[in-house]
């Protein structure tokens, strides 16, 4: 199994909360590829990041942003008090947003979000208007042309 | 590599673990820059080839909930 999925898989078996965002959900709908790693729109509150962590705890997960720091552990105190959690696992990275920037919090991105039955793994993706609204707002140039890809495929209904 | 967790007490230290590293432009993540130089040629394409096989499978799922054949 490719180790992306592995992670989700982790996840969803730990009851993790979350909706896949970014370039992995633009592909889902149809765009050509632009990414190379997965991120997701999680709850923050500490209960949540555990449960990542937890998943996690046999992958040596680290924090991506200070690879000087040791393995991160689910006991580590300060972990209901982040925006948003950058790791780096055996199993690769994984980009975890508290919000969708400038367009909304997780709430509403998982009550409008899709079920995709991902190889058995079934994850709430986030709706195509929410996602071009974030591509919009990140207006990266791989962004602006997910863009184009996603409104000619809406358009094609 | 250091073995000391970090302070709660510090908010710097709090925001180097939750904003990611750019370049000046803000577009390139250095750190996820940095982890592709520090591997081979071949060990690049390996990671590639693995996320293309998890590509693979999102692709498939996204044209199932469309209706699509794929």
């Amino acid at each position: 199994v490719a180790e992306t999925l592995e992670l989700l898989r982790r996840l969803t078996d730990a009851g993790v909360e979350f909706v896949v965002i970014g370039g992995v959900a633009a592909v889902a709908y149809g765009s050509p590829v632009t990414t190379d790693d997965v991120d997701l729109c999680a709850p923050m509150a500490k209960e949540n990041v555990v449960k990542i962590l937890v998943a996690l705890a046999d992958v040596e997960p680290r924090w991506r942003m200070r690879p000087d720091l040791p393995v991160v552990k689910p006991d580590d105190s300060y972990l209901g008090q982040l925006k948003n959690v950058y790791l780096r696992t055996r199993l690769g990275p994984l980009d975890v947003l508290g919000e969708i920037p400038g367009v909304c919090g997780y709430e509403e991105a998982a009550a409008k979000a899709v079920v995709m039955d991902f190889d058995g793994v079934a994850c709430k993706v986030i709706d195509m208007e929410t996602l071009i609204a974030a591509k919009r707002v990140a207006g990266r140039p791989h962004d602006l042309r997910t863009i184009e890809f996603l409104e000619h495929i809406k358009r094609q209904g | 590599m250091s073995s000391e967790a970090p302070s709660t007490q510090d908010p710097a230290v709090l925001r180097s673990l939750d904003t990611i590293r750019t370049d000046a432009t803000g577009r390139i993540d250095l750190e996820q820059l940095a982890h592709r130089l520090s591997l081979t040629p071949g060990q690049r394409l390996a990671e590639n080839d693995r996320f293309a096989r998890f590509v693979s499978v999102v692709q498939t799922a996204g044209g199932r909930a469309r209706g699509g054949n794929t």
